[in-house]
């Protein structure tokens, strides 16, 4: 699959105009400027539905929230938040600040109970959101929805008492006011500690697309109404809100009295793309084998035989996408060695290939082999009987059919068996434009860089592939930071400022690629040259996962030497091995689990624990963190390295297939601890698209 | 010819483009992520040959709710299902004239067992049947949901089609699958059905399928 980090958001915002695939209107849930269930800024106890994902943007007096929700479970939420306090710092510059929720909702509403949550906010970040919650939300009839809550921290602004928590433990009386300088740590110590206040609203919904909020609200904002950054002189809230079909709400709202606020909300269900069915055109019917058995290609009267039937076979599998880079018919069996480059679907790939195998070979020909390989190197196979394909095309459980009569196998050990002549060299190039972003610089929280990128790769053997990424800026604002790295280790990463300024045509990468199948179930990749932007040298990879394993482990050792800040051929002094071991798991749930342990770039030693949601269509969400021996302090600003990501295939967005996949992931600050090299095609991303599980995710769209 | 010629290319390029609202920005996302332009003209191939034999009828297939055609011809037919092309790669396919499986139409309706309502339908009686079309939803797994379906003749009616007048008989189906309900309609004559309003599933809901002599 090919990466496109840089793009992603700019994908993102162009089909945010036309992608509007959230839940039905009147059971869509309403979010506060805090991007997360609730009224106009109080929370509620509902929740957004399983999988659902919400982009907020609200304006109050001089703050901006942006905020990215994630259902991660039915009943546990995620949120992500990036806020601009106009002029809050002491020079009367914007304040910038990042801050993670999390909320659980503990009961469900029935019909005489009130659904409950509990939220936890800004529980990593610096602070000046943290606070605690509970709330309750019952519903009055289809339109009226009230709401009531105790809140701790931030929720205690106004009117509050003495935490009723303190019959347990005198100590829940005070919050200690400790928080970390670097911020990023998890402050559970002061979790439901100090005073608490009562906060509560209702929700009144005038028809399926307009809704009023009234709310009783205990945030004084504080510290901005010190520096007279907002007026806040009452507890009313007062909001308005339209909701469009296609999943965006605008809402207007009254916070405090006297500010006025607006917010966009965006939503959509990652389970539901808007081309459920794709707009792929439509493949061969499979028809009558025996009409083939007189086709010119299989009549050796008509010049027909094994060379013309590769010659046909290829030429319609290159219409599906396909590389046809190995036949091989003996007697009942047929085997095909493809390389799908078109089909972001695998299992949509086996179909169109097996398809094309029944629309041309010969009638005595029973059982057809579809070998996938990936860079030529063979790495699963799909067995399908001739007859199950004929019976089945169209079946209305042929779907569930097909995948019972199939066999998944591993591939390895074909050699070049039935390669066809001519496969190699492989070369291939492309010309594109590029954007590159740098998040959350302080005095500018979106820096970009666009150019023209040239991508070259050359393959004359299987596996073996010379590759190169050259990049030409003609525009951007990364290298005007003047954020120099003021670590107190290694400086890895935080020199990407000067990366930016020094270089002009920068190689991106220049990379010679071995990969290689060591034995059954196992794979292999040797890497050396320009890995990547900031370094250079040598990584090497092995990694064991059977064909339908949930489990796959993996083992990577790199020495790398760091690049010149210009960015073309040279190196500076510092050089590292690095490595890790991995594990991968699939939860079975969509789940996916990875935890890396071993030594980072800066020499530090540590883990990286990773969870994501995978939906069946290839959409992604996740998040990692990474902890190492670097201490908190040395580490600096955020403590450790966290950060979230997304995946989602162009496909998901157009209908129409494709092999991209836009790839964003947000650090809320990159430093030197806990830093990755990035290498190319590590290899469990790249193998496991073509294993077990993700052939029977995709397997609906085998007869497609 | 240049009248036949005239109806598909007037209904070229028609019912692909329903899923495709906005041409211009999957364009924008193809330049801005690299997406080579793949060419897949198989179809294209297919089809040529398909007008050239010249075999008809055709079908005229409206999506209803946006005014949106395009031109089919039959490809295969193996017992009673038919595999329709389109003139822009779209596929349809029938039992019998009842919508069994679409391709390429947004639309995820895989394959359906709609064998008794074709056989009601054709034969002219009223009847309860059952029906069941697998859609592929939008997470890429496929779903099958079964419809009770109340088959009724609502009598005679003449229509016209573009080379005159048939007597038929109009059949309406309607279906059920909990709060989920639509209702087809086809015109029945000569053994066939030669006109009808079929709900192909979500999003693009209910086709209008008229049979077309002149192509």
């Amino acid at each position: 699959m090919r990466g496109l980090p840089s793009r992603f958001l700019f994908a993102l915002v162009a089909a945010g105009l036309t992608v509007g695939h959230a839940s039905a209107e009147s059971t869509r849930t309403s979010l506060s400027t805090y991007g997360t269930p609730g009224l106009i800024e109080n929370p509620t106890a509902r929740s957004l539905n399983d999988g659902e994902f919400a982009f907020t943007s609200s304006l109050v007096g001089p703050t901006l929230r942006n905020t990215l929700t994630f259902q991660i479970l039915p009943r546990v939420s995620g949120s992500f938040r990036y806020t601009r306090i106009d002029g809050a710092q002491r020079d009367g510059t914007a304040n910038f600040d990042r801050s993670f929720d999390i909320s659980f909702q503990l009961l469900e509403e029935t019909n005489i109970r009130p659904a409950v949550a509990l939220g936890l906010r800004d529980f990593l970040g610096t602070g000046i959101y943290s606070g605690e919650y509970i709330v309750a939300t019952k519903s009055f009839g289809s339109k009226l929805e009230v709401s009531g809550g105790i809140g701790w921290g931030r929720f205690a602004g106004r009117d509050s008492f003495t935490n009723p928590l303190g019959i347990i433990d005198d100590r829940f009386e005070t919050r200690p006011n400790n928080s970390a300088e670097e911020g990023g740590q998890i402050e559970a110590g002061n979790w439901f500690r100090g005073p608490a206040s009562i906060f509560g609203g209702v929700a009144y919904h005038l028809n399926d697309r307009t809704s009023l909020f009234a709310e009783y609200s205990t945030d004084t904002y504080e510290i901005d109404t010190l520096r007279n950054l907002v007026d806040i002189s009452s507890p009313l809230n007062l909001g308005l809100q339209y909701r469009f079909r296609n999943g965006i709400d605008l809402k207007a709202f009254v916070v405090g009295g006297n500010e006025i606020g607006a917010q966009f909300t965006y939503v959509i269900n990652p389970a539901k793309s808007p081309n459920p069915g794709g707009r792929e055109k439509t493949p061969r019917p499979i028809g009558n084998r025996d009409a083939l058995a007189v086709a010119e290609w299989n009549n050796s009267a008509l010049g027909g035989g094994e060379k013309a039937v590769t010659r046909v076979l290829g030429a319609r599998l290159a219409d599906e996408g396909i590389a046809l880079q190995g036949f091989d018919m003996q007697g009942t069996r047929a085997t095909v060695r493809i390389e799908n480059n078109r089909w972001g679907v695998n299992a949509q790939a086996a179909g169109r290939a097996a398809r094309a195998m029944a629309t041309t070979l010969p009638p005595q020909v029973e059982e057809f082999t579809v070998v996938f390989q990936n860079n030529g190197v063979p790495n699963s196979k799909v067995v399908t009987k001739r007859s199950d394909l004929e019976n089945l095309e169209f079946d209305y459980d042929g779907a569930a059919k097909t995948y019972d009569r199939a066999r998944i196998e591993d591939a390895a050990g074909l050699g070049r068996i039935g390669e066809i002549t001519g496969t190699y060299p492989i070369f291939d190039y492309g010309l594109t434009p590029y954007v590159a972003f740098s998040f959350f610089d302080p005095d500018n929280p979106l820096r970009a860089e666009a150019g023209a990128q040239l991508s070259a790769s050359f393959r004359p053997a299987p596996g073996l592939t010379f590759a190169g990424k050259f990049r030409y800026p003609f525009a951007g604002n990364i290298g005007d930071s003047d954020r120099v790295s003021d670590s107190l280790i290694e400086p890895v990463r935080t020199n990407a400022v000067l990366y930016a300024r020094e270089s002009d045509f920068e190689v991106s990468k220049l990379t010679a690629e071995y990969m290689f199948r060591p034995g059954k179930d196992l794979f292999g990749r040797v890497t050396a040259g320009y890995l990547e932007s900031m370094f250079g040298g040598i990584s090497a990879e092995l990694l064991w996962y059977p064909v339908g394993s949930r489990l796959a482990l993996g083992t990577e050792i790199n020495y790398v030497k760091q690049r010149d800040f210009d960015m073309l051929f040279g190196f500076q002094d510092y050089s590292v091995v690095t490595g890790h071991a991995s594990a991968y798991y699939d939860f079975g749930n969509g789940f996916l689990g990875q935890v890396d342990a071993g030594r980072y770039l800066a020499g530090d030693w540590g883990a990286t624990i990773g969870l994501d949601r995978e939906f069946k269509n290839g959409f992604r969400v996740g998040g990692y963190f990474t902890l190492t021996d670097v201490s908190s302090t040395d580490f600096g600003e955020g403590s450790f390295d966290k950060g979230i990501r997304f995946e989602v295939p162009l496909s998901w967005i157009t209908g129409k297939p494709s092999k991209t996949v836009l790839k964003q992931t947000i650090r809320p600050v990159t430093r030197d601890g806990g830093a990755r090299l990035n290498v190319d095609n590590r290899l469990h991303r790249s193998v496991r698209d073509y294993r077990g599980k993700e052939l029977s995710d995709g397997w609906g769209r085998y007869l497609r | 010819m240049t009248r036949k010629l005239g109806f598909m290319i007037a209904l070229a390029f028609g019912l692909a483009a329903c899923g495709d609202p906005q041409g211009a920005q999957d364009k924008a996302l193809g330049v801005l992520t690299g997406e080579a332009q793949t060419l897949e003209t198989g179809w294209t191939q297919r089809f040529t040959a398909l007008r050239k034999a010249g075999k008809g009828p055709a079908l005229k297939v409206t999506i209803t709710s946006k005014d949106i055609s395009g031109g089919f011809l039959r490809e295969t037919k193996q017992g009673n299902i038919e595999t329709w092309l389109g003139s822009d790669g779209v596929g349809l396919n029938f039992d019998r004239g009842v919508l069994h499986g679409t391709r390429g139409l947004s639309t995820g309706m895989l394959a359906s067992d709609v064998s008794a309502s074709a056989s009601a339908i054709l034969s002219g009686k009223s009847a309860q049947v059952r029906r069941i079309h697998t859609f592929l939803d939008g997470n890429d797994q496929a779903v099958p949901q079964v419809f009770d379906c109340a088959i009724t003749n609502q009598g005679t009616e003449v229509i016209k089609l573009d080379n005159g007048k048939h007597k038929t008989r109009r059949m309406s189906e309607t279906c059920r699958n909990g709060d989920h309900v639509f209702t087809n309609t086809y015109w029945v004559g000569g053994g066939r059905i030669l006109q009808s309003l079929q709900w192909s599933g979500e999003p693009i809901g209910q086709l209008s399928i008229t049979t077309v002599y002149n192509f």
